[in-house]
C-alpha cells in the first residue's frame, strides 16, 4: 500500500533509515498539525501542546490550540500554529 | 457523517491531566481535547466508549463535571426512549386509523341538469352512518337510479375518505319531458311572413304584435280532434320599428358659468379646522364643487385638506324657432333610432312625425326593418 511518509524517506538516501523511524509531523498551512509516533502528552493548554517522541520532545506553540484527536500513536492539533520545536 | 456519528463529551477536573489523557488515549481515541482552565478540560469520545471512559476516570480519581451526548444517533435514542412521545405517536396513529374508516366528503361528478343540492340531500338521507363498512354503494346506486329519472347510469365508490358519485345524465327528448313553451314575439312589429313547421298559429300575416305576445301555441289538434302537446316550431318575420325621439323647446333657460370663481381651502384634523384661507363667497347664483384628501398616505396623522370651489353662474333665456334647427333635430332623432339597429339588419323604410304643443316640438323618427321575431 502506498504510504506518503515511506515514499519521502525512500527518496532521501543519505540519511540512515533507522534515524527516520522516530516520528512524522505534517504541518498543514499552520492550521493543522498531524503527528504520528508520539509517546504521550506532557503539556496541554491553548498556547502550548507538548508531547514526547522517541528520544525527544516536541513543543508546539500557538493560539487557540485544540487537540482535535488523540490516539495511542497519532494526534492532530488544530489552531493557529506559530512554532514547532523538537528537543 | 461527523454529525451523524454519536459522541459523548466529558468535562473533567483534576491535576496532571496530560498523563491521564495519555493513558486513556492508549485504549480509546479522544477528540476535541480543549483545555478550558488549568484544571478543567473537555474532550469527546465515541458514545460506545462512554461508560468505559467514565469508569477509567473514576478509577484515576478524576472529577467528572459534566457529560453531554451529541449526534443524530443520540437524538434518535432519546426520542425512542421518551415514553411521552411514543404514547402520543401511538394515540395519533389510533386516531388516524379510526377516522380513516369514516367518509368525510361527498364528491359528485357529471351533473348537468340535475340539481346538486337535491342530489346531495338524497345521498345524505341515505347515508346516515358515515362508517365505511356500513355504506352499501350498490344499494345507493340502485336507489339513485330509481329516484332520479334523469340518471342514466351512476357509480358510487369510496375513495380514501370521500364518497365519489359519478352520474351520467340521460338526454330525454322534449316530447318525453312534456315541457313546452309557446313561441313568443321578441319585438313589436307587423307580421309579414309565416312559415309554420309545428304547433298552432296565434297570429296571421298583417297582424300587429307586441313583444311578449304568443305567436305559436305548443299543441296541435290531430285528425281525431284531440289536442296533442308538441314543441312549437316556426319562422315568423315581421316589420319591426325602431323609434328615436328628440324634443325642441321654443324658449328655454341655459345655465352659463360667468368665469368668476372662489376657492376656500381648509386643513383639519379630526374635524378641527387648523387652517383656512378665509375667503368670502358673495355669489347669489353659483355651482359648487368639493374635494377632500388626506395629506399623507400612511394616515399616521390624518390631516385632511378640503377644497371648496364656488363658480358664479348666470341664467340665459334662449329663444329658438324649430324651423331653424329642424334638420339638426331630424338627424338627432334618426341617430337615436339607429342605436337599436343591429348588425346585418337592413332598413326597409324611414319615416318621421313632428308634433308641436305648448312651445314644445317632438320629433319621432321611425326605422322599419324586417326581421325574425320568433321561432
Amino acid at each position: 500500500m502506498f504510504n506518503f511518509f515511506d515514499e519521502i524517506k525512500k527518496n532521501v538516501a543519505k540519511i540512515e533509515p533507522k534515524l527516520l523511524g522516530n516520528y512524522n509531523i505534517v504541518n498543514i498551512s499552520g492550521r493543522i498539525l498531524y503527528v504520528e509516533g508520539h509517546c504521550g502528552l506532557t503539556v496541554l493548554s491553548r498556547e502550548n501542546i507538548t508531547f514526547k517522541v522517541k528520544h525527544g520532545r516536541i513543543v508546539v506553540e500557538g493560539k487557540n490550540l485544540i487537540l482535535d484527536e488523540l490516539s495511542e500513536n497519532t494526534l492532530k492539533i488544530v489552531g493557529e500554529i506559530i512554532k514547532v520545536e523538537a528537543f | 457523517m461527523k454529525k451523524l456519528s454519536s459522541r459523548t463529551q466529558f468535562k473533567i477536573k483534576s491535576l496532571n491531566q496530560e498523563r491521564k489523557l495519555g493513558e486513556l488515549a492508549k485504549k480509546i481515541t479522544l477528540y476535541k481535547i480543549d483545555r478550558l482552565d488549568k484544571t478543567i478540560t473537555s474532550f469527546e469520545v465515541d458514545s460506545k466508549y462512554g461508560k468505559e471512559v467514565s469508569r477509567f476516570l473514576k478509577s484515576e480519581g478524576v472529577e467528572i463535571l459534566e457529560t453531554n451526548q451529541h449526534g443524530l444517533k443520540n437524538i434518535l435514542t432519546k426520542l425512542m426512549t421518551s415514553y411521552g412521545i411514543i404514547v402520543a405517536g401511538l394515540l395519533l396513529l389510533v386516531c388516524y386509523l379510526i377516522q380513516y374508516n369514516y367518509v368525510w366528503k361527498i364528491d359528485i361528478f357529471g351533473l348537468e341538469k340535475l340539481n346538486r343540492a337535491e342530489v346531495v340531500a338524497f345521498i345524505d338521507s341515505n347515508v346516515t352512518n358515515r362508517w365505511k363498512g356500513s355504506i352499501d354503494t350498490k344499494e345507493l346506486e340502485i336507489k339513485m337510479k330509481e329516484n332520479f329519472d334523469r340518471v342514466s347510469s351512476v357509480s358510487v365508490a369510496i375513495v380514501g375518505q370521500s364518497l365519489v358519485v359519478s352520474i351520467n345524465e340521460s338526454i330525454l327528448p322534449d316530447e318525453m319531458l312534456g315541457e313546452f313553451s309557446p313561441i313568443k314575439s321578441n319585438f313589436d312589429g307587423k307580421v309579414t311572413k309565416i312559415n309554420l313547421i309545428q304547433g298552432s298559429l296565434a297570429v296571421k300575416v298583417g297582424d300587429i304584435v307586441k313583444a311578449g305576445d304568443i305567436l305559436v301555441y305548443p299543441y296541435i289538434i290531430d285528425t281525431d280532434g284531440e289536442k296533442r302537446d308538441v314543441k312549437p316550431r316556426a319562422d315568423i318575420e315581421a316589420d319591426v320599428w325602431y323609434e328615436g325621439e328628440v324634443s325642441h323647446y321654443e324658449s328655454y333657460q341655459k345655465v352659463n358659468r360667468t368665469g368668476n370663481k372662489v376657492e376656500i381651502c381648509e386643513i383639519s384634523l379630526y374635524g378641527l379646522i387648523l387652517y383656512s384661507n378665509n375667503k368670502e363667497m358673495k355669489f347669489t347664483d353659483y355651482e359648487f364643487e368639493e374635494s377632500v384628501e388626506y395629506f399623507s398616505k400612511n394616515n399616521i396623522l390624518p390631516l385632511k385638506i378640503s377644497r371648496k370651489k364656488y363658480f358664479e353662474i348666470e341664467y340665459l333665456t334662449i329663444n329658438q324657432n324649430f324651423e331653424e334647427v329642424r334638420e339638426e333635430k331630424l338627424a338627432e332623432a334618426r341617430q337615436n333610432a339607429l342605436i337599436y339597429l343591429q348588425e346585418s339588419e337592413i332598413i326597409k323604410e324611414e319615416n318621421y312625425i313632428i308634433k308641436s304643443t305648448g312651445g314644445i316640438t317632438t320629433v319621432s323618427y321611425i326605422l322599419t326593418v324586417q326581421k325574425n321575431i320568433g321561432g
